[in-house]
C-alpha cells in the first residue's frame, strides 16, 4: 500500500491535517504503508492528498474512506475499545469536525495575516515550479468556499461577529476535549486510538505552526494536557521527522538551502523566457517587414514602434 | 453586535420572565413542511416542554424567511428572536432555566460531542435524503417545499434550495455518496445512540437533557414520517432501546399537554402527515 501525502513542515510530519491523521493512525497501527511525501499535489495518483494506492480498490481519496480500509486490513487501533468507547469516539470526531475544524481552517487559510505571511508562504516555497504561482491562491479559494457553505451565507453581514462567536465556540471545543482527556495519557487509557489520530491531527498543526495571528493557538498552549499529549505523540511515534524529511522531497523545508536550490532554477527559467520573447519579437519584426536594416539614416533601422508607424505611413 | 452589547441584551433577557405568548414559528405543518426542518422544530419543542416553558406552535409559509439565520424554527419571545436549538438553549440558559446544571464538566462535554454527532450524522443524512436523493426529491421535497405559492414560483425556489443544499453537500464531501453509504452512516449514528443510551431511561442520569430533546426530534420524526421507502425507520427501528426512548419521551412531555394539540397531532396522526 502507498501512501501519498504532503510533506512536513513546521517540525511536523505533515503539515495537512488529513494526511496528518492517516500517518499517525497508520503508526498506531503499525500498518506497514510506504510514504511518499511530496509537495505537488497533482502527482498523486487522484490529483489530491492524501491519497492510498491499493492492489485491491484502486485509489482511496477521502481521509475516513482511507482509515476505514485500513481497518478493514485489519490494523484497527479500535480493537480494544467497548462498545460504549466507540459510540464516544464516533461523538468526539463530529465534534472536532463541527467545531474546531472550519476554525481551524479559518485560521491557517482565511485569516488575511496568517495567510499571506504564513500559510501560503510555506506552500508557495514547497509547492515546484510553476504550479507554485496559483496553486496556493487556488486551495484559499475553495477553503473559503467552504466555509461560507458551512457558516450560510446570510451570516455575511456579521462577519466579524460570526468569527468570534465560531472561536469562542472553538476555544469551548479545546477546553471540553482537555477536559475529556484529564490526566490521562490517551483517551481511552494506555493504548492509542483512532480518536487520538484524529485530535492529534487537528490539534498538532496549530500548536507547532508559527501563526502572526495566534489567538487560538494561545488557548491552546494554555491547555498543558493537550501540548503534552501532542509532544508525546511526536516524540513516540514521530521521532526523526519531526522536522527536516530525508525523504524523497527535498523542497521540503523552507531551509535556506531549498531556496538556493530553487534561486538559479528559477532565475534561468526566468531569463530564458525574456531572450526568447524578445527573439520571436525581433524575428518578427524582421520577416514581416516592418523593420529591415538599411544601409542609410540610423533613425530608419530603429525598430521602435513610433518610427515604424511613421515609416509605414511614408510607405503608404 | 458587538460583544458589549451582547451581554447587554443577554442581561436585559435575564431580566424578563418568560412570557405567556412566546411563540415557536415554522412552515406550514400538511402540506409544506420537509423531514429535516420538522426535526429540528420537534426538537425545540421537546426541549421547551422539557423546561415546563409553554409556547405556541404558529406556522407560516415564509418561516425560512422570517428566520434571523435563514433555519427553521425560531421562536419570538416579547421583543427578541432566536433561531435554532444551540442559541435557544443559550437565551433560555440565560433567562434562569437550563436542563444541563446537574452535569458535571465530563458529562457536559460528552453531551455536546453527541449533539454533534446528530447534526453532523443524523441531519445531514436528512437533508441528503430529501433533497440529493432523486426519487424522494421529485416526489415528494419538490411538491411539498413550494406548495404554498404558486407555478413558477414553487419550482424555482425548490431548485434553488437543491442548488444550495448540493453545494453544501459537496463541500462537506457527502455528494459523492451513495444512498447505501449515507443509511450506513445513520446506522452507525443510531448503534453510538444506543449504546449511549443503554437501558437508562434519558442520556443522563434521570432527567433529560437537550441532548434528549434533539435525538427525540430526530428519531421521532424519522419514525413517523412516510417516505418513498422505509429503509431509514428501518434502521432506527432496529434499536428497540432507541424506539422505547422515543415513546417515552411523547408520551411523557406531549401527550400529558392537552394545550400542546399541535405536537399530539403529529404524533397521532403520521400516515396522514404527508403524501407518499
Amino acid at each position: 500500500m502507498e501512501l501519498f501525502c504532503w510533506a512536513g513542515g513546521w517540525g511536523l510530519p505533515s503539515v495537512d491535517p488529513d494526511c496528518l491523521a492517516v500517518l499517525t493512525y497508520a503508526r498506531f497501527t503499525g500498518a506497514p504503508l510506504k510514504v511518499h511525501k511530496v509537495t505537488n499535489p497533482w502527482r498523486s495518483p487522484s490529483g489530491c492528498l492524501p491519497a492510498l494506492k491499493t492492489k485491491e480498490e484502486g485509489v482511496l481519496s477521502q481521509m475516513h474512506q482511507i482509515i476505514t480500509h485500513l481497518r478493514k486490513q485489519q490494523y484497527n487501533a479500535d480493537y480494544d475499545l467497548s462498545a460504549r468507547q466507540g459510540a464516544d469516539t464516533l461523538a468526539f470526531v463530529s465534534l472536532l469536525e463541527e467545531k474546531l475544524l472550519p476554525v481551524l481552517i479559518h485560521t491557517f487559510w482565511v485569516d488575511a495575516k496568517n495567510y499571506v505571511e504564513h500559510t501560503r508562504k510555506w506552500y508557495a516555497e514547497a509547492i515546484p515550479f510553476p504550479l507554485n504561482f496559483f496553486l496556493p491562491n487556488r486551495m484559499h479559494k475553495q477553503h473559503l468556499e467552504r466555509l461560507q457553505l458551512i457558516w450560510g451565507e446570510s451570516c455575511l453581514e456579521d462577519e466579524e461577529e460570526l468569527e468570534k462567536e465560531m472561536y469562542r465556540e472553538a476555544r469551548e471545543c479545546l477546553t471540553l476535549l482537555s477536559q475529556r482527556l484529564g490526566d490521562q495519557k490517551f483517551f481511552f487509557g494506555d493504548s492509542p486510538a483512532s480518536l487520538d489520530a484524529f485530535v492529534f491531527s487537528h490539534l498538532a498543526p496549530l500548536l507547532k505552526a508559527k501563526l502572526p495571528n495566534g489567538k487560538l493557538q494561545q488557548h491552546l498552549k494554555s491547555l498543558q494536557n493537550l501540548c503534552d499529549f501532542c509532544s508525546s505523540i511526536l516524540s513516540l511515534y514521530f521521532p526523526w521527522d519531526g522536522g527536516d524529511i530525508p525523504s524523497s522531497a527535498p523542497k521540503a523545508s523552507a531551509s535556506e538551502g531549498t531556496e538556493s536550490e530553487e534561486e538559479p532554477y528559477k532565475r534561468r527559467n526566468q531569463i530564458l523566457s525574456v531572450l526568447v520573447g524578445l527573439a520571436a519579437m525581433i524575428g518578427y519584426a524582421f520577416l514581416s517587414g516592418i523593420v529591415s536594416i538599411q544601409r542609410g539614416p540610423p533613425g530608419a533601422a530603429s525598430p521602435r514602434p513610433i518610427a515604424m508607424e511613421e515609416e509605414e505611413e511614408e510607405e503608404e | 453586535m458587538s460583544l458589549v452589547a451582547e451581554a447587554f441584551v443577554t442581561q436585559i433577557a435575564a431580566a424578563e420572565p418568560w412570557p405567556e405568548n412566546a411563540a415557536l414559528y415554522q412552515q406550514l405543518k400538511e402540506e409544506q413542511i420537509l423531514l429535516s426542518d420538522n426535526a429540528s422544530s420537534l426538537a425545540v419543542q421537546a426541549f421547551l416542554q422539557m423546561c415546563n416553558l409553554p409556547v405556541q406552535v404558529v406556522c407560516r409559509a415564509n418561516a425560512e424567511y422570517m428566520s434571523p439565520s435563514g433555519k427553521v424554527p425560531f421562536i419570538r419571545v416579547g421583543n427578541q428572536v432566536v433561531s435554532e436549538l444551540g442559541p435557544i438553549v443559550q437565551f433560555v440558559k440565560a433567562k434562569g432555566h437550563s436542563l444541563s446544571d446537574g452535569l458535571d464538566e465530563v458529562q457536559k462535554a460528552e453531551m455536546k460531542a453527541y449533539m454533534e454527532l446528530v447534526n453532523n450524522m443524523l441531519l445531514t443524512a436528512e437533508l441528503y435524503l430529501q433533497w440529493c436523493d432523486d426519487t424522494t426529491v421529485e416526489e415528494i421535497t419538490h411538491p411539498r417545499y413550494g406548495s404554498p405559492y404558486p407555478w413558477p414560483l414553487n419550482r424555482i425556489l425548490a431548485y434553488q434550495k437543491q442548488w444550495e443544499v448540493r453545494r453544501k453537500m459537496k463541500a462537506i464531501g457527502w455528494a459523492g455518496k451513495s444512498l447505501e453509504q449515507v443509511l450506513e452512516d445513520v446506522d452507525q449514528c443510531c448503534q453510538a445512540l444506543s449504546q449511549r443510551l443503554g437501558t437508562q431511561s434519558y442520556f443522563f442520569n434521570k432527567q433529560p437533557t437537550e441532548l434528549d430533546a434533539l435525538v427525540f426530534g430526530h428519531l421521532f420524526t424519522i419514525l413517523t414520517t412516510q417516505l418513498t421507502s422505509d429503509e431509514l425507520s428501518e434502521k432506527v427501528k432496529n434499536y428497540s432501546n432507541l424506539v422505547a426512548f422515543c415513546r417515552r419521551i411523547e408520551q411523557h412531555y406531549f401527550e400529558d399537554h392537552d394545550k400542546d394539540s399541535s405536537a399530539s397531532a403529529a404524533s397521532r396522526s403520521p400516515k396522514s402527515y404527508l403524501p407518499s
